[in-house]
């Protein structure tokens, strides 16, 4: 489904991320462990099309994934929130969508506007939302569009144990139904939702086991920091 | 072509929320302008008190030493200081000698005359009495006026004379000594429709540094661009540059650098023209109350307006873009604000500018604002401004994209 081939990235002197290739099949869920300020973000958001790489390329279904269909199929949710803080719920989620009003309506009713609670919360300004509802608010955002393929920066970072939990209970949802996740995190919560496993040192990507345990995953953080 | 439609469709509903958001501040915005444009009033008057000290400016108070029993002598003052030119900007104080001398040593009088005893009677027969002018040696501007009007009144009088004595000898010289009378009244007449109303045989042409604006049209427009390019520091939050993470969604979803900047530029500058619109009607109302000429609101006007907060705001958003913090974005602005208002003669005329800095007061974004402004206060924008207008904002936007590029 998706082909990552050879990207490279450098920021002035500093390499990130040198010629990493991997692919994601349809339905998968892969996660990307790795120090902070390793290069993960980095590559979540030349996936995306946020950033440019330095070489290399990605591929959705075979053809380049700069085309209109992948950014109509993708949902990606940076690290931070994505929210306009002045506007409200409604305008937030209507930047995104891109469906009609009627679409909106069924949405409103038992959509992901319903599934993620925030019904209620539509004409509050997005800046006055507490950390979780505003996670919730950046997550309903990159959904709207009912992507097929999700790319997740951290997604339960900064949350507390309810809403993170909650953010994964969703997930596990959106796996079953079809759909496929490439996230990174810290938490061995969320990586625990993953059937693959990539451990980023030095700016190259290594396949680990899906089932490493927290312990050994910090022990092979800590030797590529050291 | 259904990519273009999507992104296109995109960027459109992300300019839309930004004018949404930008619109949210103008309470804001407004309340800023009324701050500062009483802060630039309460200054300018009191700039106006000190310099003037309270003083009717223009007025000349000259002392007058004449001998109270020459009927005729007396009746000549009473018409020179009659007459509409002398009266407008010279007071005649009848006083004694010494009180004259002690007046011009302590500044009250910026002369005195000593009036000779039978003045006019001399004037007549040619022994010509001189009057004796004393003019206070601190060199003013009104002293200097003083003494140029005493000396062209003395040779118009000198050439007048001449005139009639030539007329008087020649009909002597005729035979013809009935007719003297005569001469002389029909000369006299002459020489003073010559002496008192010349300005009738030239075209007046008013010149002034300030162009072809008085002086509201001026200060108004540079007051009015000052506030604009201030009114940034209120919308500073919203000009600074996005969240990473905004910036990184927004361009996986097609919206570039070039959408964003544009589409935050044009935001500011609604705000601008909304904030511009509803705080003119309440100022023309003011202004004309107050018996001067109220701001011509035609839509010409407006249009003007618009450009020039375009203008404004690309100037704005380039500030807090490339300082990306309020702080550095806030300092930045009032520096170039500064800058530009004074390189465009919004302060001191471009006519007392250095010659090097002159060609900067027509070819900067300030002088295109302030020129653009213009029809609000009935002058025409002309093309140099919609020029300067028009390079003014890509230069900006331009270098805003090349900050943001630089830093990202």
């Amino acid at each position: 489904m998706i082909e990552v081939a050879q990207i490279s990235k450098a920021y002035g002197r500093r390499q990130v991320l040198s010629q990493i290739s991997f692919h994601i099949e349809e339905g998968q869920c892969v996660g990307i462990a790795g120090a902070n300020g390793c290069g993960k973000s980095t590559l979540l958001a030349i996936l995306a099309g946020a950033v440019r790489p330095d070489g290399g390329k990605v591929l959705y279904h075979g053809s380049p994934a700069d085309r209109g269909r992948y950014r109509k199929e993708m949902g990606y949710v940076p690290q931070g929130n994505p929210l306009l803080p002045e506007l409200s719920v409604k305008d937030n989620l209507k930047l995104w969508y891109k469906g009609s009003e009627k679409e909106w309506k069924r949405e409103q009713d038992s959509g992901i506007i319903a599934v993620l609670e925030l019904g209620p919360l539509l004409k509050r300004d997005a800046g006055r939302l507490s950390g979780g509802m505003k996670r919730r608010l950046s997550l309903a955002c990159a959904l709207m569009n009912h992507p097929r393929f999700l790319i997740l920066d951290e997604p339960g970072a900064a949350l507390d144990v309810v809403c993170k939990e909650e953010i994964r209970q969703y997930l596990s949802e959106y796996l079953k139904q079809g759909g496929t996740v490439l996230l990174t995190s810290h938490e061995e919560r969320e990586l625990s939702l993953c059937g693959r496993l990539l451990l980023m040192r030095g700016g190259r990507l290594t396949e680990i086991p899906a089932d490493t345990q927290a312990g050994e995953l910090a022990v092979m953080i800590t030797a590529e920091t050291r | 072509m259904v990519k273009l439609t999507e992104k296109m469709r995109q960027i459109c509903v992300y300019q839309f929320l930004q004018i949404k958001r930008a619109l949210k501040l103008l309470p804001a915005v407004m309340a800023v302008s009324v701050l500062f444009g009483a802060l630039a009033a309460a200054a300018a008057f009191g700039g106006a008190k000190l310099l003037y000290q309270d003083r009717a400016v223009g007025r000349i108070a000259v002392a007058v030493v004449a001998d109270a029993d020459d009927s005729v002598g007396q009746m000549a003052l009473s018409m020179l200081s009659s007459m509409e030119s002398v009266e407008s900007i010279c007071d005649f104080v009848e006083t004694t000698e010494q009180e004259a001398r002690e007046g011009l040593k302590e500044g009250r009088y910026y002369a005195a005359l000593l009036i000779p005893p039978r003045m006019v009677e001399g004037i007549m027969d040619g022994t010509n009495t001189p009057v004796r002018v004393l003019l206070s040696g601190q060199g003013s501007l009104e002293t200097l006026l003083l003494r140029q009007l005493t000396e062209s009144g003395a040779q118009i009088l000198d050439a007048a004379q001449a005139g009639i004595y030539a007329a008087d000898f020649y009909c002597g010289e005729l035979g013809m000594e009935q007719l003297i009378p005569q001469v002389e009244q029909f000369l006299n007449q002459v020489y003073l429709d010559y002496a008192l109303n010349r300005s009738g045989w030239f075209r007046k042409t008013a010149v002034s540094a300030l162009g072809e604006m008085d002086l509201l049209g001026y200060y108004g427009t540079t007051a009015i661009a000052l506030l604009l390019f201030l009114s940034g520091v209120s919308c500073a939050s919203f000009s600074c540059r996005e969240s990473r993470a905004l910036e990184e969604k927004l361009e996986a979803e097609g919206v570039g650098i070039c959408a964003r900047l544009f589409g935050k530029i044009l935001a500011v500058a609604v705000l601008l023209l909304a904030a511009v619109l509803l705080l003119a009607m309440p100022v023309s109302a003011g202004l004309s109350g107050w018996g001067m000429r109220g701001l011509e609101l035609s839509g010409y006007s407006v249009f003007c307006a618009a450009a020039a907060v375009l203008v404004c705001a690309s100037v704005i958003v380039f500030c807090f873009e490339t300082a990306d913090s309020l702080l550095a974005g806030t300092m930045l602005l009032f520096v170039l604000t500064g800058a530009l208002i004074f390189l465009a003669g919004g302060l001191l005329p471009p006519a007392f500018l250095p010659g090097l800095l002159r060609p900067f007061s027509r070819w900067n974004p300030a002088s295109a604002v302030r020129g653009l402004l213009g029809p609000l206060f009935g002058y025409a924008a002309g093309w140099q401004a919609g020029t300067a207008a028009v390079c003014g904002f890509l230069v900006f936007f331009g270098l805003g994209i090349f900050s943001r590029r630089r830093m990202r």
